[in-house]
């Protein structure tokens, strides 16, 4: 950049009746010197907008939701409550007094909409992980991951999730 | 990566190519001290660059994780065999492998989660930890109770199998 800056100076007459000749023959040297910038240890780009009170972007209450994402998370959330299920069952068995069969018989007694209820929110959970855990062994295969699969897959696991449920309600 | 490496290029004439890139790490949401070094070698040598290395602010152990990313996989595939062989061929056996993988499984998503949200950008150093070894002991209580429901109750599948009764059959003669 310097270099050209030196060509515009030594042009003869280019600042002489610059600006169609409105401002008057000028005649000003102008000296050029670069500086290495001075090297600001004080404040970082987070702890200046940290200063300055500046909000964050918005992400994840603009970003529209898609299957992908939304399949995705509901993977993760399944998962949670798959685990929810099974440590609670195992640490509360051990800490409860009694035998399993005794409180099995204890819930019998519970009305059957909220044993159905029951045994869908174990179903469905577990039947929606099992069928997106092995889309994510195809997809760790390197397999399936082109937008269009991702899609078709995932509309596949869906309609196996239903199936998968529906048989184990009934079974 | 381990280290955030912020590289803030100060050329020495401004006829040289000027390079700035900035890379921070992920996590960086607070604001944190930057140190700053010569790059003494690490970039073109036409350059007065000076790099700024920020404090560690992630859970990485900066090792290997392709062996636990493979060792959970197959943990995932054997799950997919080992759940419904324990209900086609129930055993005491079967119970325990069944409880060793389910609650392996069940520890490393919970693990993952945890890594991902309870990050010490946002909770600091010490939540993150705590976090980690409470996943821990819940995981070991879990396990234990499993197996010891396996050995002196009916076992997992079995406690499935009666559940699962309700609402098909008469459920007041359950075994």
């Amino acid at each position: 950049m310097s270099i050209a800056l030196r060509r515009l100076m030594a042009c003869p007459g280019l600042h002489r009746g610059a600006f169609g000749g409105v401002m008057g023959p000028q005649i000003r040297t102008v000296v050029l010197r670069s500086q290495p910038a001075a090297v600001k240890t004080a404040e970082d780009f987070f702890e200046k907008n940290e200063r300055l009170k500046r909000p964050m972007s918005p992400h994840l209450t603009i970003y529209k939701p898609q299957i992908t994402s939304m399949l995705s998370i509901s993977h993760r959330i399944t998962g949670i409550a798959v685990t929810g299920y099974v440590y609670a069952f195992s640490i509360g068995m051990m800490c409860l007094p009694a035998s399993f069969p005794h409180y099995c018989a204890a819930l019998a007694t519970a009305s059957p909409a909220l044993l159905f209820s029951a045994k869908f929110l174990l179903a469905f959970p577990f039947a929606y992980h099992t069928c997106n855990g092995v889309r994510h062994l195809v997809w760790d295969l390197a397999k399936g991951l082109e937008i269009s699969q991702v899609y078709k897959t995932g509309y596949t696991m869906l309609a196996a999730t239903i199936l998968l449920t529906l048989a184990l309600l009934s079974c | 990566m381990a280290l955030a490496l912020v590289i803030r290029c100060l050329p020495r004439s401004m006829n040289g190519s000027i390079r700035t890139s900035h890379m921070w790490s992920k996590g960086q949401l607070n604001g944190s001290i930057f140190k700053h070094y010569p790059a003494a070698g690490l970039l073109a040598k036409d350059t007065n660059a000076m790099v700024a290395v920020a404090p560690r602010r992630e859970m990485s152990d900066g090792g290997d994780h392709v062996k636990l990313w493979t060792a959970e996989r197959a943990l995932s595939v054997g799950l997919l065999g080992i759940i419904p062989a324990a209900f086609i061929v129930p055993s005491p056996a079967m119970d325990y492998l069944l409880a060793v993988s389910l609650v392996m499984h069940c520890h490393w998503g919970i693990e993952a989660s945890v890594v991902d949200y309870i990050r010490p950008a946002i909770f600091g150093p010490v939540i993150p930890k705590v976090a980690i070894a409470s996943l821990y002991g819940l995981s070991i209580f879990a396990l234990g109770g499993l197996i010891y429901f396996s050995y002196s109750d009916v076992g997992l599948v079995n406690a499935v199998k009666m559940f699962w009764k309700f609402l098909l059959e008469d459920y007041s003669t359950l075994e």
